[in-house]
């Protein structure tokens, strides 16, 4: 039997990426913890750090350190506008990009920031801002695509992984969308070893320090057919002929309803989602359809997918808020490290398709290390009990097993450790 | 100075002002520090069920007891300089500032480079496959997408490492520490998608950092053991339940393994100084092999130094000598255990380089000499060597062996696991086993 707080904190869990226990104490139903969890009306929280560069020094004093993945980090675990960390995730691990080959951070922060900007709102803008996004252009190597030499990395994935899914292209339609989108080219620009500025491949001064742009003269000039559409097409052109694929909204939906939900669709939902998403592409129309069919709260979902590192760091650090200074270097240095060592630095991506999930985050490596990520708090006050302990952390039903195991010691710092690695932490 | 967009690693990890996210993660990516785990791209599956349909069964590969070692040299070894091609006359002209004057010759056309004494003994005895020409087609010189190919073995960046699906298919996810790595995080090639891969850094195993208010850290696993007691059946638990007994279970048998080497490096007894590099990490690997019920794959890395564009002899000569050492450790170790039957170890880089030097060092090549060592090698020389005065339009070398010919040689012949599942396609089996 699941308790209205248990699936309340499954609400904030599945919507947000942690589980506030002060939010917990505070929502009285399930359904008042979806309208929490979906409501915007928070501060935004994009303009309050991020500054556009104005000089190239600049550039990098925006993102010169760990500040990007505390600062992200901080955001997840801030308890306002829930759903949109959650969906900024999801399209950083739906779009991954990252730092590994974007050899240029101010990039990254941008990509990320654009991704916060759409997270909410319309497939089809987000869709055709990531093609245009300096850092996608650069991981996928659009800057390498040209009429007069086809790179097809990015028409590729952008078919297989972000719209229409593996086997509903041909090889002829991945050659036609790599000719629409050739000739986009990003700003960039390097420093030597002295530090001296050199010009990057395809400087413009006329557009802004990494920003993207249409250079004519690589653009493929000529009639492609592409899913059966022929025209002269450019790239919103092609992303709008793969945005009215209906399988397009069949793929985009039962991800996202499978990321929220953690089970399968029934095919009969699936249709429901898809054809209502179709129709606009809006994205929180389709959140929230997800979050009210009754799927979502049904005892089967409850804690039916496995814990990533990044959503055990932030409903700790929800748990445990630790006392630091904006600019802490050694939890943020410890931070990044944590994370890229269990393989989840945000910015950093494994590969294309993203992070890894599942059973694959159980393996004795992953779960072994995961225990260091406990050394992003601080000591816990003396005197916390088992249910304090379980309370924060946002665990309602337990096993007995499990309150057994913790109540085996007094020790408030060993119980969180333990708590931490239940079987009720483990799974989300 | 112009940037060199072939080369955007080094550009970069030179750029110390360029800490913080960046250096941490690009240093890392020029390091192959990087890359760990991950979903297949159809399983955009979330739940704990997360295996794929494209997923290889396990069971699809008769289990074997061998082990394969790979050894990556990252960064871009300069395979001329290990295997020098000292009996053809353009390679003095090409390699005037970088070129070995001294090799151990093998058979008056090759000969292997002065530091790799003990290597060039094991290929006396037959033990050493020396692989020439090997590489990528269409090569981009980037060390990121070049890495990506020799880690995924596919044309195109997969989300699946070459050794990841053959631990897929063979043992999957019921032998928990069949693929080790030994070195900076878990390497992208060992990644599957229904295995998993254990990560160490050193001889400690699996070791967990955790603060200082939890103490210590034997009694926390030993308490969290009891999660999963050792008195309820295995079918009786959940999946996480499981999950939790075979990492208990992983980190005993893990130390167990690794506990003889820890308490001789302990009583600075080794026997081989302070060994750094590729002596330490390979003592690892093989006192892995050596223990019973071997994993089927060790994967070592994390060396990236050889990424020689300037000041090449230096750093490439002190390589060469920490390649020697560091085999020649391997294979007494297990020699001295009476098992240099188990295992066979493959070198691999992401790419050679350039033919004509900078003066000093060496930009980003093409095709490569791989060397494959171990008891059931037959030793020798094979594939072709590229030839030196018809280059491509980069001045590089034109490689005469796809890198997936080496993959399917150790797949077939010492893992037996056919290869073309795990490759994709069929390649050609070289005669080395």
């Amino acid at each position: 039997m699941v308790s209205e707080r248990e699936r309340i904190a499954h609400v904030y869990r599945r919507l947000g990426v942690g589980a506030h226990p002060d939010l917990i104490d505070v929502t009285s139903s399930a359904g008042e913890a979806i309208d929490r969890a979906l409501d915007l009306g928070g501060p935004d929280k994009a303009t309050q750090t991020i500054r556009v560069p104005q000089t190239w020094d600049e550039v990098y004093e925006v993102i010169d350190g760990y500040e990007p993945v505390v600062w992200w980090i901080d955001a997840m675990v801030d308890d306002g506008r829930l759903v949109e960390e959650r969906l900024t995730w999801f399209w950083h691990d739906h779009f991954a990009v990252s730092a590994h080959k974007v050899d240029h951070p101010y990039a990254m922060w941008e990509h990320v920031r654009m991704l916060r900007d759409h997270a909410t709102g319309n497939f089809a803008q987000l869709l055709k801002a990531v093609a245009k996004s300096p850092a996608m252009l650069a991981y996928l190597d659009g800057i390498d695509n040209t009429a007069w030499g086809l790179n097809e990395n990015y028409a590729r994935e952008v078919m297989e992984l972000h719209t229409l899914g593996v086997g509903n292209y041909t090889q002829a339609d991945v050659v036609a969308a790599a000719r629409a989108f050739t000739g986009w080219k990003v700003n960039e620009t390097f420093w030597d070893d002295d530090g001296e500025e050199v010009p990057g491949r395809f400087q413009r001064d006329d557009v802004a320090p990494w920003g993207s742009y249409l250079d004519a003269d690589d653009f493929d000039d000529t009639v492609k057919e592409l899913l059966g559409v022929s025209g002269n097409l450019g790239m919103d052109d092609a992303l709008d002929v793969l945005l009215d694929q209906p399988r397009t909204a069949t793929f985009v939906a039962g991800k996202l309803y499978r990321d929220l939900v953690g089970a399968e669709p029934d095919p009969p939902v699936l249709e429901r989602l898809a054809s209502e998403f179709r129709s606009d592409y809006e994205i929180l129309p389709l959140v929230k359809a997800i979050a009210t069919d009754p799927s979502f709260l049904a005892d089967g979902a409850i804690r039916s997918k496995v814990r990533t590192p990044v959503e055990k760091v932030v409903t700790l650090l929800q748990a445990f808020p630790k006392v630091r200074d904006v600019s802490d270097e050694d939890f943020g240095w410890g931070l990044v490290g944590l994370l890229e060592q269990l393989g989840y630095l945000p910015f950093a991506p494994p590969n294309p398709a993203g992070y890894p999930k599942g059973n694959r985050l159980l393996g004795p490596g992953q779960l072994s290390e995961a225990f260091a990520l406990l050394n992003a708090i601080d000591a816990p006050a003396q005197g916390m009990t088992t249910d304090d302990v379980l309370d924060r952390l946002g665990l309602v039903d337990v096993s007995d097993r499990t309150r057994a195991v913790l109540d085996q010691t007094g020790d408030p710092g060993r119980k969180i450790g333990l708590a931490f690695g239940s079987p009720e932490y483990l799974l989300t | 100075m112009t940037p060199r967009n072939d080369d955007r690693c080094s550009l970069i990890s030179r750029r110390q002002f360029l800490v913080g996210l960046g250096a941490t993660v690009l240093t890392a990516a020029c390091t192959s520090k990087t890359i760990t785990v991950f979903e297949q791209t159809s399983s955009t599956t979330t739940g704990l069920a997360g295996t794929t349909s494209t997923t290889i069964p396990p069971g699809t590969f008769a289990p074997v007891e061998r082990t394969l070692v790979v050894l990556e040299l990252g960064g871009g070894n300069d395979a001329m300089s290990m295997v020098v091609p000292h009996g053809n006359s353009r390679y003095y002209d090409l390699r005037p500032s970088v070129r070995i004057d001294d090799p151990i010759d093998l058979d008056g056309e090759i000969g292997l480079h002065p530091n790799l004494g003990r290597l060039a003994a094991r290929y006396g005895a037959g033990q050493v496959a020396v692989v020439e020409g090997v590489g990528i087609h269409d090569p981009d010189l980037s060390h990121f997408s070049s890495m990506r190919r020799w880690w995924d073995g596919t044309d195109r960046p997969d989300s699946t490492g070459w050794l990841g699906r053959y631990l897929d298919g063979s043992v999957g996810y019921e032998d928990l520490l069949a693929g080790i790595t030994v070195g900076p995080g878990p390497s992208q090639a060992m990644l599957g998608s229904g295995s998993f891969v254990v990560n160490i850094a050193d001889a400690g195993g699996l070791t967990t950092d955790i603060p200082w208010w939890i103490d210590d850290p034997d009694e926390l696993f030993a308490a969290w053991a009891g999660f999963a007691p050792v008195d309820v059946p295995l079918s009786e638990l959940s999946a996480v339940e499981r999950a939790i007994r075979g990492t208990t279970a992983a980190r005993q048998t893990l130390d167990a393994k690794l506990s003889p080497l820890r308490r001789t490096l302990e009583a600075g007894d080794d026997g081989d100084g302070d060994a750094d590099g590729f002596a330490k990490d390979l003592r690892v690997a093989a006192q892995l092999v050596a223990s019973d019920s071997p994993p089927k794959v060790v994967y070592v890395h994390g060396y990236g130094d050889f990424d020689t564009h300037e000041n090449q002899r230096a750093v490439h000569d002190r390589m060469m000598a920490e390649l020697d050492a560091g085999i020649e450790t391997f294979f007494s170790t297990l020699e001295a255990a009476g098992v240099a039957d188990r295992a066979v170890l493959m070198t691999t880089s992401e790419f050679g380089r350039r033919p004509e030097d900078n003066d000093g060092g060496t930009d980003h090549g093409t095709a490569s000499t791989q060397l494959v060592v171990g008891a059931a090698v037959n030793g020798g020389r094979y594939g072709e060597p590229p030839s030196l005065r018809r280059l491509d339009e980069d001045g590089n070398l034109i490689h005469t062996v796809d890198f997936r010919s080496t993959f399917a040689t150790v797949l077939d012949g010492w893992l037996q696991a056919p290869h073309s599942e795990i490759l994709r396609a069929d390649f050609e089996v070289l005669p080395i086993f």
